[in-house]
């Protein structure tokens, strides 16, 4: 906040953030303040002013967009797609070359995982209609408006999840799967965090939880299993940002994997 | 209600195919939203070369940042932040510059961008002090005005796009109101030995003092 000018005797004049309440917002203005500027031609006549802005501001024109601007922001646009499809180029090489590979992808491709992922979920939601993964802060992603989501903590899995091909995410969820965590059990978070259930993911069931540095901070890999196929071969992992996994943390990373 | 609840929807499918790896819907949302991007940027850049490479970077930020958008705002309110942050951001290199450029109402590129040809002359006068007024604010007090008293955003929305709290905007509102209120009685009122132009809050370099002389 900045700075108010004082404001005392019975005569002084408004302040400028007074005047502009009063000229601006009179509705929600003190009444006490419009009576002053109704009774002191000083603050009457700046009240004036500020209402011919007003009327001025609003009714300044939309300027047009010159089209050396249009054509340079279509050019920019073109240029990011040809950009992603060289770059989905190069994760399809990296994948191939991976199979056989132990070495860590770069952050970057990590990070690239989240907007794939986030389509598929979109893609879900108009296919079938269910809710969509959300991938930050716990808000909702872009959903429809038939969205099933209940407005509760779970947060859904898109039916056409992509799979995960980056061979040390994949051990890392097989390594977790292979701890042997028993089913649906709290799944304990690390450090200063009381002990604490998974996020929870509709039609969904924790399998297990494990914690790793991901991306130069702590992450914590939690293992989902579809309630509706136990016997599936097929699981969701979703790698959140820190120790204490909620449905409010930051989803670094996410996929089916096959076990 | 019902007309802004319909473009929501029509942003919200914009957004939704682009991600599906539509080619033209991403086009599509920036042409519902250039114009008032654009209105922005300019306003908020303070001429229109900069507003031009701001919209550029906020047009590829959006794309970039698609995936991740969130509902807890509108995506016109989201454009526009990453509109007002992507000329802030620019600015801000500028300020390391030795030298600062201010608009000039001679350029035809900015008369050309501000014009409305059916204004009458003293109209059109009044609009160019006030457009000139305000690209000389400080650039915290010229982004409040230009969400708040131009595009017509609330006051919680524009705090939300410039992350700042309520309180602030409307301080910054009030002190940038206040300038370019003077800037409005000095044209119409102008002392007969002083400058009639803007008032700014630090010294016009010499060449602006005479551009200003000139009008």
């Amino acid at each position: 906040m900045e700075p108010q000018e004082p404001r005392g005797a019975a005569a002084a004049h408004l302040t400028s953030e007074e005047l502009s309440e009063c000229a601006f917002s009179p509705e929600t203005a003190p009444a006490g303040l419009l009576e002053h500027a109704q009774g002191c031609p000083k603050c009457a006549a700046e009240l004036a002013d500020l209402r011919a802005l007003l009327t001025e501001l609003v009714a300044l024109p939309e300027p047009a967009v010159p089209e050396s601007v249009v054509v340079r922001i279509d050019a920019a646009v073109e240029r990011a797609w040809q950009e992603a499809d060289a770059e989905q180029e190069r994760e399809k090489q990296r994948d191939r070359a991976g199979a056989t590979s132990t070495a860590r992808p770069g952050r970057w491709s990590w990070r690239k995982l989240a907007v794939p992922l986030a389509s598929l979920s979109l893609i879900a939601i108009a296919g079938i209609g269910i809710g969509v993964a959300v991938s930050h802060s716990g808000s909702n992603a872009i959903s429809s408006a038939g969205s099933a989501s209940s407005g509760v903590s779970a947060q859904n899995i898109p039916r056409s999840s992509q799979e995960l091909t980056d061979p040390t995410l994949v051990a890392w969820v097989r390594s977790s799967l292979a701890s042997g965590q028993p089913k649906n059990s709290p799944m304990v978070a690390q450090g200063d965090c009381a002990p604490t259930s998974a996020p929870k993911r509709s039609g969904y069931t924790a399998l297990t939880a494990s914690h790793r540095e991901f991306e130069n901070q702590a992450a914590t890999l939690i293992v989902y299993q579809n309630v509706q196929e136990p016997a599936s071969p097929t699981v969701y992992a979703v790698v959140y940002a820190g120790s204490c996994p909620s449905s409010a943390s930051v989803v670094l990373a996410q996929g089916s994997v096959s076990r | 209600m019902r007309e802004a609840a319909r473009d929501e929807a029509g942003d919200l499918e914009c957004l939704r195919r682009h991600l599906a790896g539509d080619r033209e819907a991403f086009g599509e949302l920036l042409a519902r939203h250039r114009g008032r991007m654009w209105a922005v940027a300019l306003r908020t850049a303070g001429n229109p070369e900069d507003a031009a490479d701001a919209l550029q970077d906020a047009a590829l930020s959006a794309f970039k940042a698609a995936g991740s958008f969130r509902q807890d705002s509108a995506v016109g309110t989201w454009l526009y932040r990453i509109t007002v942050n992507a000329c802030l951001d620019r600015l801000r290199r500028q300020a390391a510059r030795p030298t600062v450029h201010y608009p000039d109402p001679e350029s035809g590129v900015w008369r050309q961008a501000t014009e409305d040809p059916t204004d009458m002359a003293e109209q059109r006068e009044l609009r160019m002090v006030l457009e000139q007024a305000l690209a000389q604010l400080p650039v915290d007090q010229r982004a409040a005005v230009v969400l708040v008293d131009v595009q017509g955003l609330p006051v919680d929305e524009a705090a939300a796009v410039l992350g700042v709290p309520a309180g602030t905007i409307k301080s910054r509102c009030a002190r940038g109101r206040a300038k370019l209120a003077t800037a409005l009685r000095d044209l119409r009122n102008p002392a007969p030995d002083s400058d009639v132009s803007v008032q700014i809050d630090h010294p016009a370099t010499p060449d602006e003092n005479r551009k200003r002389g000139a009008r």
